[in-house]
């Protein structure tokens, strides 16, 4: 009985430091932004509450730029990577997964050794292919580079050693082509890896700043981490209208963080049992 | 036999992709910084971008990154480690896991944007200092070497709640046995938590300090949109160096030099993961 009440009142000891520290530490900066957006610029820096709860911002914000279409590249660009992120990773990591040909282990390499290369560490030389190609300010040069990622195989490759092989087996003696195993038979069972790639490629590229800063050129083409970044530098003496366009591109991720929330944390799992 | 061929199908559209996109730049980078010119045919062999690259100048942006990784990783791993014990024994720790995860899920210029407000001269990390008497400082401008420590700051919140989710997959794993024998032994939690924990976590352990390394080597948006290399290049780190040297000053061979030392720096980390996985 003693010991119980010792272990109950250490739990609670922790979560009241744990409170403490995710106080000042998570909700205050994110509670002094969302509060910020909705005062005059001279209240901003003040901790009170607004005198006046000022909505303005936001229209005014979205109205200072084509803040739909930025939103709708973002969108369309982070979907059709985490598409071919998806997709292309599900191929190649059935192929190192389930079969077995001359030069498979040489492919196995290559993806392990080409992980550190990643599009933030290799922009300058990617940037220079891209431009040779022609693709510089526009939707392909943004989104080619990136739809494969080494990481995104060996994710796959990892969770797809788990399908037994006797299905597959199974499947070749009905005489199912090879292309049909993967669509009907792979794809179904790895549906919880896929999601995890899915979501992953898509929030890691709608929060990419450094890619779209170096592909894109015109107004029309721009990213909302890349439009953030432009309306931040322009409208420094608007720090109100700074806070609404940052509340504003935090929505999306944080609304499909908030119902897919396992996804998100299972990517984190896998990576490292992958260990 | 058939079955051979399809492997190589499925695995096609993935290498066709390394080839172009990571392997071919990263060696045509490697031959353009012995160049004086982007037109190899019309350039010469040279040694000279990697002899600039000796300048005092350079040699502070090498410094720089060392400070801004090794700053990181020294308040991310520790940090990262109490508040998943913490998660860990307290109520409530799913909501905790979400809270703290919560920064990771963030674009990184909104990140930066928030904490550049929060750090200016009247923004809230100074008043919430004058509370408790502590005079404001100038934390991004001037020459007082405040800006690194934000900035790692700044990156370093974006994280944590990231490997504290990797520290609490490995704590998962321990086994439970281990800490009931130890209590049969009459070992308090201290000693359990020295003797069992710790061991146990090594793994994780070196997991985090390489993924941690390599996050911040990576980094580019919040250094480019919080302090944007300044005040006085104190933060100016190998891969902001890399973009205004490429695409600012147009010096394509100087910043595929800068580019070689910066791919160099991520091979040896990863070569140190290699090591450490097998």
């Amino acid at each position: 009985m003693k010991m119980r009440k010792k272990q109950n009142l250490k739990k609670w000891l922790a979560t009241v430091i744990l409170l403490i520290i995710a106080v000042f530490l998570l909700f205050f900066p994110l509670y002094w932004s969302i509060i910020g957006s909705f005062k005059t610029p001279n209240e901003i820096f003040s901790l009170k509450l607004p005198s006046e709860w000022k909505l303005s911002n936001y229209p005014e914000a979205w109205r200072t730029g084509n803040w739909s279409r930025y939103f709708f590249n973002s969108f369309f660009t982070s979907g059709i990577i985490a598409l071919g992120q998806t997709f292309f990773g599900a191929l190649a990591g059935y192929s190192l997964a389930k079969f077995r040909y001359p030069g498979k282990n040489v492919f196995f390499a290559t993806t392990i050794a080409t992980l550190p290369l990643s599009q933030q560490v290799i922009f300058l030389p990617l940037f220079l292919i891209v431009s040779n190609l022609g693709w510089i300010d526009s939707y392909i040069g943004l989104i080619v580079p990136i739809l494969v990622t080494p990481f995104s195989i060996f994710l796959m490759r990892q969770y797809m050693l788990g399908i037994s092989d006797s299905l597959i087996e199974a499947a070749r003696l009905d005489g199912a082509s090879e292309p049909r195993i993967f669509f009907r038979i792979i794809l179904p069972l790895s549906k919880p890896v896929l999601i995890v790639v899915f979501i992953l490629g898509f929030s890691g590229f709608y929060n990419n700043l450094l890619w779209p800063l170096v592909i894109i050129r015109s107004d029309k083409l721009q990213t909302i981490s890349l439009a953030l970044q432009q309306f931040k530098g322009t409208n420094f003496y608007r720090p109100d209208l700074i806070l609404a366009a940052t509340i504003m591109s935090l929505i999306p991720i944080s609304v499909l963080f908030f119902f897919l929330q396992r996804f998100f944390m299972q990517g984190v799992s896998i990576s490292v049992e992958k260990e | 036999m058939k079955k051979k061929y399809w492997g190589y199908i499925f695995y096609a559209p993935a290498l066709l992709h390394i080839l172009i996109f990571r392997i071919y730049p990263t060696i045509n980078t490697a031959i353009l910084s012995f160049y004086d010119s982007q037109q190899l045919a019309m350039g010469n062999f040279t040694l000279s971008n990697y002899q600039r690259l000796l300048s005092p100048r350079f040699l502070q942006v090498i410094w720089n990154t060392f400070y801004y990784v090794l700053g990181g990783v020294i308040i991310i791993v520790p940090i990262s480690l109490i508040i998943a014990l913490l998660i860990k024994n307290s109520k409530f720790s799913g909501l905790f896991k979400t809270s703290f995860f919560y920064p990771y899920t963030m674009a990184m210029v909104a990140v930066a944007i928030i904490w550049g407000f929060g750090f200016r001269q009247d923004g809230f990390v100074n008043e919430f200092l004058s509370f408790f008497g502590i005079a404001p400082k100038n934390w991004l401008g001037g020459a007082g070497h405040l800006a690194m420590p934000v900035l790692i700051f700044a990156t370093a919140w974006r994280y944590w709640g990231y490997f504290t989710l990797i520290y609490l997959s490995g704590l998962e794993a321990i086994p439970a046995e281990l800490y009931e024998a130890a209590k049969i032994d009459g070992a308090n939690s201290l000693q359990s938590f020295i003797n069992i924990t710790l061991p146990q976590l090594r793994p994780i352990f070196s997991f985090v300090l390489v993924m941690s390394s390599v996050e911040l080597l990576r980094q580019f948006a919040i250094p480019n949109v919080l302090t944007g290399g300044g005040p006085y290049n104190q933060t100016m780190i190998l891969s902001l160096d890399v973009y205004r040297q490429g695409f600012y000053y147009f010096n394509v061979n100087v910043a595929s030099a800068e580019a070689v030392v910066l791919i160099s720096f991520a091979i040896i980390i990863s070569i140190f993961q290699y090591r450490i996985t097998r």
